[in-house]
C-alpha cells in the first residue's frame, strides 16, 4: 500500500475543487473545503485515492490486510500556530456530544476519574482501530498543502492528554514525523 | 458591488442540469473526481448551496440559507428524485432540522404530535421557518446519484404551509411538490 509509513508526513498540494456541469460551465467552491461538516467526507475520499484504503464501516478506512484507519482532524500550524490549537479531538465523535457520551466523560474528568473516562474512549473507538492518520484538515484553506500522517494505535494511547483522553497533542505529535514525502 | 442578476427562480418550475464532475485539482495538476461523495448529504449540502447561488444568482443569507436582493430569505431543503430511488417513500423534511433531531430539541414538538395538537405543531413550524422565510427551493439532491441531473424547484412558503402533512406539518411529501410542477426548464 502507498503513501502508508507510520510518522511519515505526506504532503499534496490542492489547486482548486470544482464542480463541472455538462453545459462546459464550471463553479469553485473553495469554502466547502474550509467548511469541517462538510469537508471531511471530501478528505476521507481523498486519503483513500492516495493511500489504497477502502471505505468500511464503523470506522473511516481498511486496508486489505484488515486492519482499520480512523481519520481525524488538526490544525495545520502554519494557518493556526498559537498553543490554543494544539490539542485537538482524536476520540470517538459520540464521546464530545452533549446528547451523547460528552456529559458523562466531563463529569468523570471533573471527578478526577481519567481511567474510567479513558475505558469509554477506548470502547467507542481507540480498541476498534489499528492506525489513526492525521490530517491538517480541520478549518482548511488550500493556501497550505494538504498534509497527512499515520500513528500506531498504540503510540496514540501513549501520547493522550494527560488531563482529558478525548485529546491530543499535535505538537507532540509532529515532534516524532521521521519523513517528509511530497505525493 | 455590482447587483447579480437572479434567474430561474420561477414558482414551481422545476429546472435541471447535468452534472459532469466534482473535481479537486491537486497542486501538479492531475485531478481526483470527488462526484461519489455527492451521495453523502452530510458532505454535500455545501456543495449544492452553493450551486444553487451560482445558478440562481442568489446570495448567502444569514438567517436562512439564502436571500436576494429585496432581502428575502430562501430555505434549501433536499428530497429523493423518484428517478434515483423509485422505492422512497419520498417524505421530504421540510421543517426546521431541530424538529427532527434525536435529543431534546424536538421532544416538545414530537409530543404535540403525539397528542394530535397539529394547530400548535404548525405554530411551532411557522416560529422556527416557515413564516420567517418566503421561500422553498427543493432540491432532488437527497441520496444524490450524478448520474442523474441536479434539479431544483422553488415554491413560496404560503404554499408550504398549504400543503405540508396536516399530521406532521414538518413534513411534504415529494408528489405533493412533484404535482405542483406547472413546466421544466432545462438550463444550458
Amino acid at each position: 500500500m502507498p503513501n502508508l509509513e507510520p510518522y511519515t508526513m505526506y504532503e499534496v498540494q490542492i489547486e482548486s475543487l470544482k464542480l463541472n456541469l455538462k453545459n462546459g460551465k464550471s463553479y469553485e467552491f473553495p469554502d466547502t473545503l474550509a467548511n469541517g461538516r462538510a469537508n471531511y467526507i471530501l478528505f476521507e475520499e481523498l486519503v483513500r485515492a492516495l493511500t489504497g484504503l477502502r471505505k468500511t464501516t464503523g470506522s473511516d478506512h481498511t486496508g486489505p490486510d484488515g486492519r482499520i484507519y480512523e481519520q481525524k482532524a488538526y490544525k495545520d500550524t502554519v494557518l493556526y500556530p498559537g498553543t490554543e490549537h494544539d490539542l485537538f479531538q482524536t476520540s470517538a465523535s459520540s464521546t464530545f456530544g452533549a446528547n451523547n457520551k460528552g456529559p458523562v466523560i466531563k463529569k468523570l474528568l471533573e471527578a478526577n476519574d481519567y481511567e474510567s473516562a479513558l475505558k469509554i474512549c477506548r470502547k467507542t473507538g481507540y480498541d476498534k482501530n489499528d492506525f489513526y492518520i492525521y490530517t491538517n484538515t480541520k478549518s482548511f484553506q488550500p493556501i497550505v498543502a494538504m498534509k497527512y500522517f499515520i500513528v500506531p494505535k498504540e503510540d496514540v494511547l501513549k501520547n493522550l492528554s494527560t488531563t482529558d483522553p478525548r485529546l491530543i497533542s499535535r505538537k507532540v505529535l509532529i515532534q516524532k514525523i521521521s519523513k517528509e514525502v511530497v505525493i | 458591488m455590482p447587483s447579480k442578476i437572479e434567474r430561474y427562480l420561477d414558482l414551481h418550475v422545476l429546472y435541471e442540469i447535468p452534472i459532469k464532475s466534482l473535481e479537486l485539482t491537486f497542486g501538479n495538476k492531475k485531478k481526483l473526481d470527488l462526484l461519489s461523495t455527492l451521495s453523502n448529504g452530510r458532505g454535500s449540502y455545501l456543495v449544492f448551496e452553493a450551486l444553487i447561488r451560482e445558478l440562481t444568482g442568489l446570495v448567502q443569507g444569514k438567517k436562512a440559507d439564502h436571500a436576494n436582493q429585496k432581502g428575502k430569505l430562501f430555505e434549501q431543503k433536499s428530497y429523493v428524485d423518484l428517478e434515483n430511488k423509485p422505492r422512497n417513500r419520498g417524505i421530504i423534511h421540510t421543517g426546521a432540522s431541530a424538529l427532527f433531531a434525536n435529543n431534546s430539541g424536538a421532544k416538545a414538538y414530537k409530543e404535540l404530535l403525539k397528542n394530535q395538537d397539529y394547530k400548535e405543531a404548525m405554530s411551532v413550524c411557522k416560529k422556527l421557518g416557515y413564516s420567517s422565510n418566503s421561500f422553498y427551493i427543493y432540491t432532488n439532491t437527497g441520496e444524490y446519484d450524478a448520474k442523474i441531473p441536479f434539479r431544483f424547484i422553488t415554491v413560496e412558503s404560503k404554499w408550504v404551509i398549504s400543503n405540508v402533512e396536516k399530521e406532521n406539518p414538518a413534513i411534504l411529501m415529494r408528489k405533493t411538490l412533484l404535482d405542483s410542477i406547472i413546466s421544466k426548464t432545462v438550463l444550458k
